[in-house]
């Protein structure tokens, strides 16, 4: 099995290039497309086209697109990402700054997420015969916290553990190695905004799945059996509930990772999603090309993770 | 010739002229029992972080706030808009008009240790022409020497407002030492060295931008500076042991932030925030009003804004008292004016066009102009809250005429770049600072120059080359007065009026003293022990 695993992971990798590559050209046709450049931020407004032209020059952005297009292409190969405009740092360094808080706020709230959200589905499955209306009320919380717009929830926790109770600051961040019980501090508002929906979102899909996963036979004979329903539930249920789930799980991690710019946003917070949308907002061309190679890969990582991990939850797959 | 100042009595170090300060402060503050004090941290929260730290190269709001406790300049601005001292003491301008004469303050220290010398202004000065953002109107320098280690010559080959140009704070032509001004490309954050009261330290980007004191600063004390906060100029003491600016992008985070004392300031709030400010206890809010122009750009050149009637049809019905309450949130002012208020050079020509709100004539020009219902594009972004709302509102007045408005949302850059387009729309909402001097009107009506409104004018190409030659302020008014004149019966653009917003304070910071020019100005600042 490890033999074929390890097959498996390789012609994924590989597979993995080509899909990369293009959103890195996606990525260039698109900045190029759109109307607006950085000389122009840059500058200022009511700047002479004068001063514009002087800084598109020496920016480069004044050459023909096909050599722009090899020049980047040519540095990528050397492991050369280029240069942020706004950052004013290497592209490689700028992004990389960014990683260790991004996964820490990622991880925080997605495991977060996962084991709230899958407890919650479980318990609701749990309680469906006997005490329906926890199912219900679940069930409405549930819709509540997918629903709910992620800025408003933001605010909202703010109003309440900021400012009424003060447990926690407003936003910021201390690094966990610097300050571990300030900086955990800092993480619990913003992971629990992102956190939230998540868990409800989670929820309700692990007791959908187990609901349908019910419904099978090997359920019934398990039952049959004389088996306990909480051992029905968490070892024979469960394990084939997780796999739909675990597809979700893992769409969730990766947004958590490139895609948290509004609670970044509101708690003004170094991550990966806000330096992505000032990038676009300012027109940072490299960082841009750069960020979105990143998030090429690491949705690939993720869902490779994710399909290795259906191989030990379900010992029925095979890659071969 | 005219001669402007005399040398100052020498201080020997900063101990002794913040002792001689520091009595003078301390004197006028007995009255409130509140002694400035030295040390501390202030946290201040900024809508976002600066695109570049090169102030030569960027006209940016949060460039300048940050970069102005940073470096000076040979001359500045006070609170009333008049040119004082900064790095030159005194100066003397040739009967001419033509040389240009600087005495340099002796001993004034740059942050890495290195006097600054009439050879760091001179490579300054020429850095500035080579990437300033107003190097263009620099054009007319033929000479800068260096006379002797604290004597600057500027020689122009036309009389030219040189002064303005070098105090505008917008442009600010900065004095940096002369290794990195040799430099061209936009600087490191090694390079950020000036001759501020405050140094420049480090920028996580997202995180903070780090100043802190600089300890051989030696402020400014003469018979023609001000003692205390006076624009630009006057004396700055730097008591804050350190300044942290902290970017929270988002209004309503940054007010929170400032209500639960997470920074101690907190700059560009709302309007609409202006009431909870007021009754949180612990906070000062300060209303700054003008905080910004709001105006309407028209397409001089395209399509039916380049039909005059069309424009002044626009002009007469626009009513801008309900564009300004709506877009700003009840915090505005009615004022016709192009340049700042109450600047000198500002005149009432085409008061009487201004918020005529007048439908009847607005239809009547339409119908003169041949309308007929075609489609205008009205370029606005939700970048600036108040762009959107003022285009919605205009789009409304304008419908109830019967145009037929199309509004477009783009990004802030997306626009700019549409905007310098001559084709494809009509309009765009913009947001100005408040324009200092008459000489910004070279940026936006020029033809060669003007980078929005498509304007091409000989009548005014002529009125713009007199102004930027003329420095008697009597003569300025009155060239000044005719452009105005004809913006308005041109409607080049359509000034809609100014709006505001707050800044929030804690209350156990002293001294501060807003103004809308440089936000916040945090030298004679100081925090409770």
């Amino acid at each position: 099995m490890h033999r074929d695993m390890g097959r498996y992971i390789l012609s994924r990798l590989l597979q993995a290039v080509p899909v990369v590559f293009l959103v890195s050209i996606l990525a260039f046709m698109i900045m190029v497309l759109i109307p607006g450049d950085p000389a122009e931020l840059l500058a200022g407004d009511q700047s002479s086209p004068e001063v514009v032209q002087r800084i598109r020059d020496q920016l480069g952005l004044n050459r023909p697109l096909g050599v722009r297009f090899v020049d980047y292409y040519k540095h990528l190969f050397r492991g050369d990402l280029g240069h942020s405009i706004f950052f004013n740092d290497d592209v490689t360094t700028t992004v990389l700054n960014r990683l260790p808080f991004t996964f820490t706020l990622a991880g925080f709230a997605g495991v977060t997420a996962v084991v709230f959200g899958v407890f919650l589905g479980i318990l609701a499955v749990a309680n469906i015969n006997q005490r329906p209306w926890f199912d219900q009320i679940l069930s409405v919380l549930s819709v509540a916290g997918i629903t709910i717009a992620g800025f408003l929830l933001a605010i909202l926790l703010i109003l309440l553990f900021s400012v009424k109770l003060a447990w926690f600051p407003t936003g910021g961040y201390v690094p966990l190695t610097r300050d571990f019980a300030t900086g955990l501090r800092s993480l619990v508002l913003p992971a629990l905004t992102l956190a939230l929906p998540n868990i409800a979102y989670l929820a309700r899909m692990t007791r959908s799945c187990m609901l349908d996963v019910y419904q099978a036979d090997y359920i019934a004979t398990a039952r049959a059996k004389g088996l306990a329903e909480r051992t029905v539930l968490l070892r024979h249920a469960l394990k084939n509930a997780l796999i739909p789930v675990l597809t979700i799980v893992g769409f969730i991690f990766g947004r958590l990772m490139v895609g948290a710019v509004v609670t970044e946003t509101i708690f003004y917070l170094p991550g990966f999603g806000r330096m992505l949308l000032v990038a676009v907002q300012r027109r940072d061309y490299p960082l841009i090309q750069g960020a979105m190679l990143l998030i090429g890969i690491v949705f690939v990582a993720i869902n490779l993770i994710t399909d290795v991990a259906y191989c030990y939850l379900d010992p029925r797959i095979r890659y071969n | 010739m005219t001669r402007y100042g005399r040398f100052p009595m020498r201080f020997g170090v900063m101990a002794l002229s913040v002792v001689l300060l520091a009595g003078i402060f301390g004197g006028a503050c007995l009255a409130s029992s509140n002694q400035p004090t030295f040390g501390g941290v202030l946290r201040v929260g900024i809508e976002g972080m600066p695109p570049t730290f090169d102030t030569m190269l960027s006209g940016s709001v949060l460039t300048r706030m940050i970069m102005a406790h940073v470096t000076e300049c040979l001359v500045t601005y006070d609170e009333g808009s008049a040119i004082v001292p900064d790095l030159a003491l005194s100066w003397t301008v040739s009967a001419d008009g033509l040389v240009f004469t600087f005495a340099l303050r002796h001993g004034v220290l740059f942050h890495n240790g290195k006097e600054m010398t009439a050879e760091d202004a001179k490579a300054s000065m020429e850095r500035y022409q080579r990437v300033g953002r107003r190097s263009t109107d620099l054009k007319l320098i033929t000479e800068i020497t260096v006379v002797d280690p604290y004597t600057l010559k500027i020689v122009v080959s036309k009389a030219i407002n040189l002064l303005n140009l070098m105090a505008s704070p917008s442009a600010p032509m900065i004095v940096m030492p002369k290794e990195i001004a040799a430099k061209t490309t936009d600087l490191a954050q090694a390079d950020l060295i000036g001759t501020g009261p405050y140094k420049f330290v480090e920028s996580i980007p997202d995180v903070h931008i780090k100043l802190i004191r600089f300890d051989a600063y030696v402020p400014h004390l003469d018979s023609l500076t001000s003692v205390g906060t006076d624009g630009m100029g006057g004396t700055k003491i730097p008591y804050l042991d350190e300044i942290d600016f902290i970017p929270i992008p988002d209004a309503t985070a940054r007010e929170l932030a400032v209500e639960t004392g997470q920074v101690d300031m907190a700059v560009f709030l709302p309007a609409s925030a202006g009431a909870q400010l007021e009754a949180t206890s612990g906070l000062v809010a300060y209303k700054e009003l003008p905080a910004m122009k709001q105006v309407l750009n028209f397409n001089n050149a395209f399509g039916l804004t380049s039909n005059l009637k069309i424009r002044q049809a626009i002009q007469a019905c626009l009513d801008a008292e309900e564009i300004l309450d709506t877009a700003s949130g009840g915090v505005y002012a009615l004022d016709h004016n192009i340049l700042y208020t109450n600047n000198a050079s500002s005149t009432e020509e085409g008061a009487e066009l201004y918020n005529q709100a007048n439908e009847a004539k607005a239809r009547q020009l339409l119908q003169e102009a041949g309308y007929k219902g075609e489609e205008l594009v009205l370029m606005t972004t939700k970048s600036y809250i108040e762009d959107y709302r003022t285009a919605q509102v205009v789009a409304a007045q304008l419908a109830a005429i019967g145009m037929n408005i199309n509004i477009q949302v783009y990004d802030m850059a997306a626009m700019w770049g549409n905007a310098r387009q001559e084709t494809g729309w009509n309009m765009f909402t913009d947001l100005w600072v408040s324009l200092f001097d008459p000489s910004w009107f070279m940026a936006i009506l020029d033809s060669e120059a003007s980078p929005w409104t498509h304007y091409k004018n000989a009548e005014m190409d002529a009125l713009l080359d007199q102004l930027a030659y003329t420095i008697d302020p009597v003569a300025l008014r009155e060239i000044n007065g005719q452009i105005e004149r004809k913006v308005w019966d041109e409607a080049i653009f359509y000034p809609i009026g100014d709006v505001g917003g707050y800044t929030a304070v804690r209350s156990n910071v002293n001294g501060f003293v807003p103004w809308r020019v440089v936000r916040p100005r945090l030298w004679n600042v100081w925090l409770d022990k």
